[in-house]
């Protein structure tokens, strides 16, 4: 094995502890907006710099474990005792693309923010919250133990509760009810079920407890898999359990929306990856991801096009797009799961860049609905920046979108099962009608005359905002009216460009992602790493 | 593994009361719900983290028992209550807030008939928007409607960008106010002697067809 470098300590703290840290200070200094923004960005900088930096270590030394306070193994030698934290290429690549995102919006909610008049009446709880997300993000990819997973998961909703019911309007705290009571009851199965682990095998650590789930009976290991994944699958938006994401994102505000969009369904997601290749190998539930996932994509595709609103539409192809995730896990061969962690990246960066998009179109007409936008193609860059991450959603070569697809159709297809080519074409057709959500809001809002929108002249709405109710501007009392601030336009273009890296290097981001799902299949890596029992490419 | 059935049936018996009251419509109920579902839980750890009566400090011998207590899952279940706290608090002031919310609201006639027969609470969740809009929508509303529309037929129709949002024809002149100023896009006639022949006759609708004879005239 591989010796460890000693500073790795403080590097696999970093992107939960800075961010917790800024957060702290941001709270003590709430009283000054300028400091606030200052510490916001450096904090998640700080995250993104550690999160690179694992990057590299582990594409060159393979996956790193650190016991928290020297607690690695008892006086027998019996496994972890306390927190461990590992970092594996499948964590560190979730890490970078995540803090990339949260470091842009964070820079385009500063915009808004300045914007819409915070500078004098500053909101003093948006950043400190948006940084604690952060860190419950950071948190739930870094967890090697269930139950520390299951505190990551707590923090990063306990701060998105706040963040969805910000300035307390109507909608936003009757969106934001349902909300919090669909999360608490998957918290609450989620800790069911590592209770029920626990007494099946006397441990929460993940690598220990893949270890002795082995000798466990069949039946309460399918139990125990059973449970964890109705929990995982409420947070990752798997239908059935996916009614609750369109009618709580759309009300927030655009930046809060992006972030959960981008974020919070994939750390479900990267749980159910872990739970199926590390916990219980063997694929004894494939069947049922199967069907769940295909259901998830058509199911929320055509959700996707009875909608009116472009935030509802892109809610509801963000829970199509997951069942795209869940294909690629459930087949579970190496180029399947490659293809899902590739699929993961791409979906977190596009969803948000659209979402990001929506906001400046909602800034530039007051309006998010199709019945009340149009003429928007006014602005070529607007225009542009939808149309990239659009295409790309939909799946047109060459953008990632298109090869994230490919991959998942040929990994399917060398599966070669009935039911791996009825997903096949269920991806098809999902893809297919994702472009033709795309191509309908860009008529509609781009192409066609505002007078031609059926209530065209109702859109002189305030524009969901990070400012409390009262202080909202109406959109005709703006003075810059039409105009898009730089720092909401820089962020959102940055994004697109990040987006379209991923295409440019693909052939190199998925070899990396290959040796990563070779990391994920191949349990005996990383349950090395964590128990010091060699291990570690 | 020896397992204490008496606490187990109370585990179970707050889980299943739990469960009916996060049923419930009303907010303050659904969190009565989840605390007692989330001490069931705790309770549940507590009795499978292993038989009552083990020391609490290492080394030492209680009753006999020499094994020590396991401290994790009491450090889980501690976790966990503040969890629960901490959101049953925020849960809390956004009942408070929903209440003031729709008490204000109650002061204005609502939009929709209350689709359950009990009297509604204050704090009663919403209903949810995808199914009022199955119940309220029409084609009229859908998001691939715009003015082109025939007012007649409702097919897709250039014809339909000579038509107020009534159905009413307009004359040349309104068509052009109405369209000043919009980016021109082809899909306006500039037919002048069709807008004309639209706005003389009221019932006469051309179909597609005569708009394409006027085209392959031109």
């Amino acid at each position: 094995m591989i010796p460890q470098p000693s500073w790795i300590t403080v590097l696999i703290v970093l992107p939960t502890l800075a961010p917790m840290l800024g957060a702290a200070l941001a709270l003590v200094r709430g009283r000054s907006p300028s400091f606030q923004r200052a510490i916001s960005v450096t904090a998640i900088s700080v995250a993104l710099t550690a999160s690179g930096m694992m990057l590299y270590l582990t594409s060159v030394h393979g996956p790193f474990a650190v016991h928290i306070g020297g607690w690695g193994a008892r006086d027998g030698g019996d496994g972890p005792l306390g927190i461990t934290l590992v970092v594996d290429r499948l964590a560190a690549l979730m890490l970078v693309v995540s803090t990339t995102v949260l470091l842009c919006v964070v820079v385009y909610a500063i915009g808004q923010g300045i914007r819409d008049g915070t500078t004098e009446q500053p909101v003093s709880i948006f950043l400190p919250t948006y940084l604690i997300l952060t860190a419950g993000v950071c948190n739930a990819f870094l967890a090697g133990d269930l139950f520390n997973l299951y505190v990551s998961f707590e923090v990063l909703l306990a701060a998105s509760f706040v963040l969805l019911t910000l300035g307390a309007s109507a909608e936003r705290v009757r969106a934001g009810a349902s909300y919090v009571m669909v999360s608490m009851v998957s918290s609450l199965i989620f800790l069911a079920g590592i209770a029920f682990a626990y007494a099946a095998t006397g441990t929460l650590n993940l690598a220990e407890m893949a270890v002795r789930l082995d000798d466990v009976p069949d039946g309460t290991r399918n139990a125990l898999y059973a449970v964890l994944l109705v929990a995982f699958g409420i947070k990752a938006a798997v239908f059935p359990l996916s009614t609750w994401l369109p009618d709580s994102y759309p009300t927030a505000p655009a930046p809060v929306t992006a972030v959960f969009a981008g974020l919070l369904t994939k750390v479900g997601v990267y749980a159910i990856i872990r739970a199926h290749s590390l916990l219980f190998p063997g694929g004894t539930l494939d069947t049922v991801l199967m069907i769940a996932g295909l259901l998830t994509m058509l199911v929320g595709i055509f959700g996707a096009i009875a909608q009116t609103d472009v935030k509802r539409l892109l809610s509801f192809t963000l829970v199509s797009h997951i069942g795209y995730m869940i294909f690629g896990i459930a087949v579970g061969s190496l180029e399947s799961t490659s293809a899902a962690i590739y699929y993961v990246a791409h979906h977190i960066l596009v969803q948000t860049t659209l979402f990001l998009v929506v906001g400046l179109i909602e800034r530039q007409a007051g309006s998010s609905s199709l019945r009340r936008l149009g003429g928007l193609i006014a602005s070529p860059l607007l225009a542009v920046l939808f149309l990239i991450p659009a295409l790309n959603l939909g799946g047109i070569p060459p953008f990632s979108g298109f090869i994230g697809k490919v991959a998942l159709l040929q990994a399917g297809a060398a599966d070669g099962s009935v039911l791996s080519w009825i997903l096949v074409a269920g991806s098809v057709v999902t893809s297919l009608l994702t472009l033709y959500v795309m191509a309908r809001i860009w008529t509609k809002g781009f192409w066609r005359a505002r007078a031609d929108a059926p209530e065209g002249d109702m859109a002189a709405s305030t524009p969901s905002a990070l400012v409390e109710e009262g202080t909202d501007v109406l959109l005709d009392e703006r003075e810059d009216v039409g105009r898009m601030p730089v720092a909401m336009v820089v962020p959102t273009a940055v994004m697109v460009v990040v987006g379209l890296a991923l295409t440019v290097w693909a052939g190199p981001i998925f070899e990396f992602t290959d040796s990563g799902a070779h990391g994920v299949l191949d349990r005996n890596v990383y349950i090395g790493t964590v128990l010091g029992t060699g291990g570690g490419r | 593994m020896t397992v204490d059935l008496g606490l187990l049936i109370v585990a179970g018996a707050l889980a299943a009361a739990g469960a009916y009251l996060i049923m419930e419509r009303s907010l303050i109920r659904m969190l009565f719900g989840l605390m007692l579902v989330g001490n069931a839980i705790n309770l549940l750890i507590i009795t499978l983290a292993g038989p009552p009566g083990h020391p609490p400090i290492r080394g030492r011998e209680s009753d006999g028992q020499t094994a020590d207590a396991d401290p994790l899952a009491q450090g889980m279940v501690l976790t966990a209550i503040v969890i629960t706290l901490g959101i049953a608090a925020f849960v809390l002031a956004l009942s408070y807030r929903l209440f003031v919310i729709n008490r204000r609201s109650r002061e204005t006639p609502p939009d929709l008939e209350p689709t359950s027969t009990e009297s509604p609470q204050d704090d009663d969740l919403q209903d949810d928007p995808e199914d009022v809009k199955i119940a309220t929508g029409s084609l009229q509303g859908f998001g691939d409607r715009d003015r082109s529309d025939d007012p007649l037929t409702g097919a897709d129709t250039v014809a339909g960008d000579l038509f107020d949002d009534h159905g009413n024809p307009l004359t040349a002149e309104e068509f052009e106010a109405v369209h000043a100023g919009v980016i021109e896009t082809d899909l306006m006639p500039e037919d002048a002697e069709l807008i004309a022949h639209l706005a003389e006759t009221d019932d006469d609708m051309p179909g597609d067809t005569d708009i394409d004879d006027e085209e392959d005239d031109r």
